[in-house]
């Protein structure tokens, strides 16, 4: 694979991984990790890629895979105060903020559905797929975060959606 | 503002570490360049050891008829000692062990337990297989208990 290709692909789904993988473990730290290793995965594979849609799903299913593996390892020891993060990331926006703490809250498994959800606009059928679970028990997921985020955000969420 | 445009909003300010991505690419070639490099030192040692015999089996069997024999030992060789009684030693990646005779030059025995001259070249495969060539100056060649694949050709006239 030449350099410009892996560039490609890094400026491409970079950011995207990185979201997953902090929707699942909270810390920059591992999330960058999980994100360079999805890279490294990348570089040795010797899988040929039939469109960019199957690129983009075979990187995210190794994120997940491995944020899965690493929230059960014991090794997993790090951890990281969110209002610090918070602080650069939303400083003087505090609608921001307030969202992204309630999204924080959410259970691990209903935090990853909404993000596939919402962010990245996967249908509740492909997220299923991703996850490996049923698309009813993601719709259930998502039914009871949009509760949540309700019952925290007030009229910051609309119900309808 | 819909809920999704909140969402989105909200979390496009999570942005990867582009100072650590930017070097995956060098650190992998790096590791790579490390290996190949590591199992071309290997091959040098082998040859380098082997290169001896040759020299003193060329010596007498100079003038001889030859056949010439492939031997392949499976897998990347880690480790190659040499003996007191002349043979070698050796370990696979793999978790092979075993051993190649090679008295003075002498590699192999004959039916009648005469021994064989030989000489030896080694190369190292892109998979990392080790393979060892060697003319050797008799027939009816006993491959011992030697691992690997062995392949004797058709003797020369």
């Amino acid at each position: 694979m030449t350099e410009q290709a892996f560039s490609r692909a890094v400026e491409c789904y970079g950011d995207m991984l990185y979201r997953i993988a902090f929707h699942y473990c909270k810390n920059r730290a591992d999330a960058d990790d999980l994100v360079q290793n999805a890279f490294i995965k990348f570089l040795r594979t010797k899988k040929s890629f039939e469109s960019e849609e199957h690129l983009r799903n075979w990187l995210i299913r190794v994120v997940i895979n491995d944020s899965k593996k690493l929230l059960v390892s014991p090794w997993k020891t790090r951890h990281e105060a969110l209002e610090d993060y918070a602080q650069t990331l939303y400083a003087g926006q505090p609608e921001r903020s307030e969202v992204f703490f309630a999204v924080m809250e959410l259970p691990q498994r209903e935090r990853v559905a909404v993000h596939l959800y919402y962010y990245e606009g996967y249908s509740v059928k492909e997220i299923g797929a991703l996850l490996g679970e049923n698309p009813s028990t993601v719709s259930t997921r998502l039914a009871s975060a949009r509760k949540r985020l309700k019952s925290k955000l007030k009229e910051a969420w609309n119900s309808d959606e | 503002m819909t809920n999704k445009q909140r969402y989105q909003d909200t979390f496009k300010a999570l942005h990867a570490s582009k100072e650590r991505l930017g070097k995956v690419y060098f650190m992998e070639n790096k590791r790579r360049k490390f290996y190949v490099g590591r199992v071309l030192a290997v091959a040098a040692i082998v040859a380098a050891l082997l290169t001896v015999s040759a020299f003193a089996a060329n010596a007498v069997t100079d003038g001889r008829l030859f056949e010439a024999i492939t031997f392949t030992v499976n897998g990347e060789v880690t480790n190659l000692t040499p003996q007191e009684d002349g043979s070698y030693t050796f370990d696979t990646k793999d978790g092979v062990h075993g051993s190649i005779v090679a008295r003075d030059g002498v590699v192999l025995q004959n039916d009648d337990g005469t021994v064989v001259e030989s000489t030896y070249e080694v190369e190292v495969d892109s998979d990392a297989a080790v393979s060892m060539e060697m003319e050797l100056s008799g027939v009816d060649v006993q491959a011992g208990d030697v691992p690997g694949t062995f392949e004797v050709r058709e003797s020369a006239e």
